[in-house]
């Protein structure tokens, strides 16, 4: 071994070349300033590294309690905090850590190129590793400035050509390539890099076989070998997770985060991932959209693009240069190999990519596959190497100097096309400040942290302003949430990737924003999650709830500790619930986590509550619990937001948006017949999938449209006849796309849809009227267009219109029999009031559609019930409070007040006619109606609070402008919309204006304006226990616990002779287990409680409470390490015994 | 078969002229790229390949040059052609792999045989 050591040593052309790959790794400390981290986007440190090192455990307390990925980042934790233990900063472990992830991607890339014969010698190692340095690839990955798969991939596959072909130790390959796989590891839980890794291993495997002709027993006893050894030296990776590969685990995360319909506008890299930026080493959505501040000029600048395109040329000019060489061939195999998975639903076959990727849950990992193109970058460098040996060789025949000239051209060649890695301004992305420089970290969070750690408290603290997992600060930081490595202390700062108290956490910062009252409400949903402080990030520069922060916490807790921007506050005692704690009194409710904080602004709260889903628990335990309150929340089938979104989309249609498809072939034709049956193979192709239908049909409707456009005169009346009745086809797809039960179903799609429709009814109606004048044949045509629009229209205006809003229908399922009190909720303010003047009754609806009204407390059996809310006619604008600045304005006419409008609108001016809402609320709901008649010209209104003008610019942005189109003759159209208050406005007023035309101004005539409030109205059936505090009575139950980790939990409990439910504040999860050590075979009723934690039933005892899965991590690392303990002892047995 | 190969040889020049015009025409005549047509384009353009014999460089030759002409062609704002280019390079930089492979691939077990 030492005489190869030395032998490799002594060839100094070996040698020289690694000193300059070292050299030219310097770069990396190019630009950069003293003291600063360089930390933003999705590029993390550990800020804690020692301290970090418990993010190994399985469990994480922060966000609720979530699944801990972490084992992944082990190599880049494990470094970190072995430079902290011998005392360096961050700032220079940082340094180092980008400095060697940079040269030994370069150094590796250098053993990867000499490990195939036909390059070993010569440039072709040299450059292969330099281009890898510098390659484009690195720049199009933003913000994430140590990629460690890119380090490890080319050691890998050295490994691995070396192992295979025996060129190094069959054992010291093996047990290198699993060493080295902790690289690829940052990548978990997605794997889209094993995957590179694994196929190119694959890949050389088949070429090793049937072209090289390699010992085929020799490779199946190495790969096989290599397998065993990877399923044994990673179960410490994969037999924690295992149980997680559930529902509830990675792969039910990756399927709900990344849904997948029928777009492949949702696939990330559509349009850009494109072979044409692809075979120059481009193609990730980010940098190719200009979110790099560096991208620019590779996107627009002649020069540059014209060097990016040299690289491909010189590339694949090695199959010319070396065709006899088979590494030459087998390194453009793979790059072709690897640009086709990277071009993913990219064109050509981009089918075969969208429906794998959209039927198989596993390959949602590839909905970004761009970067799969390491594969074919990692050929680039092999084959640009081999080409600048040859031609260097070529050149240096003519002239030896040429030799020179050559190199220097392909090396500037490189340093040019990487030049962002050399100046250090791939740091900078377009979402950091100007001249971004890397960030220093306040001294605040650092001593804020030690103040936390130091109380030795176990409990949770809430960040203000939700992070939503991206952090946005006024000292520079722009990226991922980096509260996780700071902090020590379990926290909540409603990361989108929290476990099952998502939604509950999601909830509680929503109210926030919107100011929810009561604030107490709001506190008692804290106290569930075992939050006991506040951290104001006074830093964040999104923030903008200062005030209402205020309003919540300091009211109800005290200042703790201020550190810069920083300021964390202490709740009241009765806002806070440990840990562990057995509740006085459980609530019983089908209301959904987020809405919680309804509940708990419902009478009857106690301190120590917990909230249980009712349907979590049969009828016959609910019985059981004592202390119990039985909430029950009607639904409704409409939704006043979702009706108040649809009046808004509708009313912001934009027919310029339409795009018609161009089409070459004129109906009639062969080739368009042909395109027709295709049409048609498509969409029987899409049946299945009603959005994927939608969308094809409107495409191909407006390419009809396009054809009648294009080939109208010159086509047949049967031709134009068929042209019409294949639109009219495709738009009644659409219409039963968005008439069927599903797309009803989820109220978002159905707006999306109906927008894009009346957008598209009145595109295309438009553009057959204007494309040119009919003549007599046609108007048997134009006949049949108007009306088929004119039916068109009518289902529109059918499916937007506003359902009865007045008479609002709700529906409920009662547990149980018993006594039940109505509730009705409502953020406005104007609710209470319109309920205690007797505007708004609540009736009981029979089988027989009869009325029963329902006041205070009444009986009702178990079962199905209806409740109607009928909110009384109201008027809140007035006929006589109108007011003018210019007359004759309006007539009374025939008992109807009908406006006449002479006077134009004009900005300078006031409108001509307006007045104040009367009772106008924040917050509110309402609706407008009034017919008009407006032949001559628009007509207008707006809604304008007294909010809507800017102090500081005095502009006024309206709530709501609309402009109507004219109506025929004298005949009244109906209008009405839904719209909503603003949240702090107390006045508004509305105005009526008319429009010129040609100068001139004709009558508009306006009657029945009325505009009444309307409520969402949360309704509630409530079954109140009388309370009594059971830790007031003799036998109260007492609780200890201590915390042995995040995973392990002892737990006493005292004091009582019935079982309790015990409330673990921690995300539940069925791996959870209770165990008492007495009796090992004792199973306890397992419930979720508070919409997110663990709750057992259970009599008193010592316990203990575990996470499965990390016993299942001990188990696997004791099997990683014991099996690779083996392998090094058979290894050493063979070199030591056998002698080999 | 022997027809069909006959018929294939026989005009050979015709299918390459075929092939030839119908790339074009998918780059410069056809919407946007098209599956179809490649898969048949391509079909066309491995017989002619195959009638007359053409060497693995030439390929290369046609695919590198398509590529040369990429960028002035993202130059000058043509993209959709660009990338139609650029997808006609990529087929026939994978037609020359695959005709190199199946030499060596053929090659190499002709020599096993006689060993």
């Amino acid at each position: 071994m030492i005489k190869k050591i030395k032998a490799v040593i002594g060839r100094k052309d070996y040698l020289a070349d690694l000193l300059l790959i070292l050299f030219f790794g310097l770069h990396v400390f190019i630009g950069q300033k003293s003291g600063l981290l360089y930390i933003g986007g999705d590029t993390g440190i550990p800020m804690t590294p020692i301290k970090n090192l418990d993010l190994f455990n399985l469990w994480q307390n922060h966000e609720g309690g979530v699944l801990g990925l972490n084992l992944g980042n082990l190599l880049q934790f494990i470094f970190f905090a072995f430079f902290e233990y011998l005392g360096l900063g961050l700032v220079a472990t940082q340094r180092i850590y980008i400095y060697l992830a940079h040269t030994l991607a370069g150094l590796f890339m250098y053993y990867l190129v000499r490990s195939f014969s036909d390059s070993r010698k010569g440039l072709a190692p040299l450059i292969a590793s330099l281009f890898y340095m510098f390659s484009p690839w690195l720049l199009n990955y933003l913000g994430i400035f140590v990629f460690l798969p890119y380090t490890v991939i080319p050691l890998i596959l050295g490994l691995f050509v070396r192992g295979l072909n025996g060129t190094v130790s069959f054992y010291g390959s093996i047990l290198a390539i699993v060493v080295s796989f902790l690289g690829i590891l940052i990548n978990f839980p997605q794997y889209s890099m094993f995957f590179v890794a694994a196929s190119f291993m694959f890949l050389y495997l088949l070429f090793y076989l049937l072209i090289l002709r390699g010992s085929v027993s020799q490779s199946i006893k190495y790969c096989l070998c290599l397998a065993v050894m990877m399923a044994l030296s990673y179960a410490w990776l994969y037999l924690p997770y295992m149980t997680f590969f559930t529902g509830s685990g990675v792969m039910g995360e990756l399927e709900t985060k990344v849904k997948i319909s029928s777009s492949v506008f949702e696939f990330g890299d559509f349009n850009y991932s494109t072979i044409v930026h692809l075979i120059r080493m481009f193609g990730a959505a980010g940098f190719m959209s200009g979110g790099a501040t560096y991208s620019q000029p590779y996107l627009t600048s002649p020069i540059l693009i014209l060097i990016s395109y040299a690289v491909p040329l010189l590339v694949f000019s090695a199959l010319i240069l070396k065709k006899k060489s088979k590494s030459v061939l087998f390194f453009s195999l793979a790059a072709i190999f690897f640009i086709f998975l990277a071009k993913g639903v990219n064109a050509p076959f981009g089918r075969l990519h969208f429906e794998l990727v959209a039927r198989f849950p596993i390959a949602r990992a590839f909905r970004t596959t761009w970067n799969l193109s390491l594969g074919a970058n990692i050929a680039f460098a092999f084959l640009l190497g081999v080409v600048a040996e040859e031609l260097s060789k070529k050149f240096a025949k003519k002239k030896v100097s040429y030799f020179w000239t050559t190199t220097t051209v392909i090396l500037t060649l490189i340093l040019i096309n990487g030049w962002p890695l050399i100046t250090g301004s791939y740091f900078q992305f377009k979402w950091n400040p100007p001249s971004f420089d890397g960030v220093k970290v306040p001294e605040a969070y650092f001593n804020l942290r030690d103040f936390l750690s130091s109380t030795h408290e176990d409990n949770r603290f809430f960040r203000l302003p939700q992070s939503g997992g991206m952090l946005k600060t006024n000292w520079g930081y722009f990226g991922s949430d980096f509260y996780v490595t700071l902090f020590s202390s379990p926290f909540i700062s409603g990361h989108p990737w929290g476990g099952s108290a998502n939604e509950l956490i999601g909830g509680l910062y929503q109210r926030i924003t919107d100011n929810y009252q009561p604030a107490e409400a709001v506190l008692r949903i804290t106290s569930l999650l075992n939050i006991k402080r506040i951290l104001v990030d006074n830093y964040d520069e999104r923030w903008g709830l200062k005030t209402g922060a205020d309003n919540y916490f300091t009211k109800f807790g005290t200042l703790e500790k201020k550190e810069g921007d920083l300021r964390l506050n202490v709740l009241d005692e009765n806002y806070y619930l440990p840990h562990f704690y057995i509740p006085e009194k459980l609530i019983f409710t089908n209301v959904k986590p987020a809405d919680f904080v309804q509940v708990s602004s419902l009478p009857g709260w106690e301190p120590k509550t917990a909230i249980i889903n009712l349907d979590l628990i049969g009828e016959k335990k609910l019985d059981y619990f004592q202390n119990r309150d039985i909430v029950v929340k009607a639904s409704s089938d409409i939704s006043l937001e979702k009706e108040f979104l649809k009046q808004k989309s509708l009313s912001n249609i934009d027919v310029k948006g339409i795009y018609f498809p161009p089409s070459r072939w004129k109906p009639g034709t062969f080739a368009h017949n042909l395109g027709l049956k295709r049409e048609a193979i498509d969409l029987s192709l899409s049946k299945r999938n009603p959005e994927g239908l939608f969308e094809k049909s409107l495409f191909f409707a407006s390419k009809r449209i396009f054809e009648i456009g294009k080939f109208g005169e010159a086509m047949t009346a049967d031709r134009w006849g068929q042209a019409i009745n294949n639109y009219q086809e495709m738009m009644r797809n659409c219409f039963a796309v968005v008439k069927s039960p599903e797309i009803k179903a989820n109220g978002d799609l159905t707006i999306n849809f109906l927008v894009k429709l009346q957008t598209a009814i009145i595109a295309h109606n438009q553009k057959l009227e204007g494309l040119f004048p009919y003549s007599r044949r046609d108007l048997q045509f134009k006949v049949v267009e108007s009306q088929m629009f004119a039916e068109f229209e009518k289902e529109i205006e059918e499916l937007n219109s506003i359902p009865n809003l007045f008479e609002r229908d709700y529906t409920l399922k009662l547990p149980q029999s018993g006594s039940y009190q109505l509730y009705l909720k409502e953020d406005s303010p104007l609710f209470e009031n319109l309920l205690a003047s007797g505007k708004i009754k609540a009736y009981a609806v029979n089988k027989a559609q009869e009325l029963a009204p329902i006041a205070g407390m009444n009986w009702f059996s178990e079962g199905d019930y209806k409740i109607k809310l009928i909110t009384n006619s109201l008027n809140f604008l007035s006929d006589k409070n109108w007011q003018y600045d210019a007359d004759p304005l309006y007539e009374e006419d025939r008992g109807e007040m009908v406006f006449h409008f002479r006077q134009p609108f004009a900005t300078d001016k006031l409108p001509v006619a307006y007045q104040e809402i009367a009772n106008f609320s924040p917050q509110t709901y309402y609706q407008l109606d009034f017919d008009y008649s407006a032949k001559g010209g628009r007509v207008g209104f707006a809604i304008i609070q007294d909010v809507d003008t800017n102090p500081k610019t005095n502009q006024v942005t309206p709530l709501l402008v609309r402009f109507l189109p004219k109506t025929d003759d004298d005949k009244f159209v109906h209008f009405s919309t839904v719209f909503k208050s603003s949240r702090d406005s107390r006045e508004a007023k509305i105005y009526l204006f008319t429009e010129a035309r040609e100068g001139k101004f004709d009558t508009i005539n306006f009657r029945g304006l009325r505009l009444q409030p309307t409520f969402e109205s949360l309704v509630f059936m409530v079954q109140q226990e009388p309370f009594s505090r059971i830790g007031e009575s003799a036998n109260a139950p007492e609780i200890s616990f201590q915390k042995i980790n995040s995973t392990k939990y002892k737990l006493q409990i005292k004091g009582s002779e019935k079982p309790a439910l015990i409330i673990f504040s921690e995300g539940f999860h069925n791996q959870w287990k209770m165990s008492d050590p007495k009796r090992p075979k004792a199973i306890f009723d397992h419930y979720l409680a508070n919409g997110y934690a663990n709750s057992w039933l259970v009599y008193p005892g010592e316990f203990s409470i575990e996470l499965g899965s990390q016993s299942k991590l001990y188990q696997g690392i004791a099997i990683s390490l014991a099996s690779i303990g083996i392998f090094i002892l058979s290894w050493l047995a063979k070199v030591v015994i056998f002698k080999k | 078969m022997k027809k069909f190969i006959n018929f294939m040889k026989k005009h050979r020049l015709l299918m390459l002229f075929i092939s030839a015009l119908g790339i074009i025409l998918d780059i410069f005549a056809f919407a946007p790229v098209n599956d179809f047509n490649i898969l048949i384009l391509t079909g066309v353009l491995v017989l002619a390949i195959v009638a007359n014999e053409i060497e693995y460089q030439a390929l290369v030759l046609a695919s590198l040059s398509l590529i040369a002409v990429c960028p002035f062609l993202i130059i000058f704002k043509a993209d959709l052609f660009g990338q139609k280019v650029a997808v006609w390079a990529y087929i026939f930089i994978t037609l020359a792999i695959c005709q190199r492979l199946l030499r060596v691939f053929k090659k190499s077990w002709r020599e096993k045989k006689s060993i």
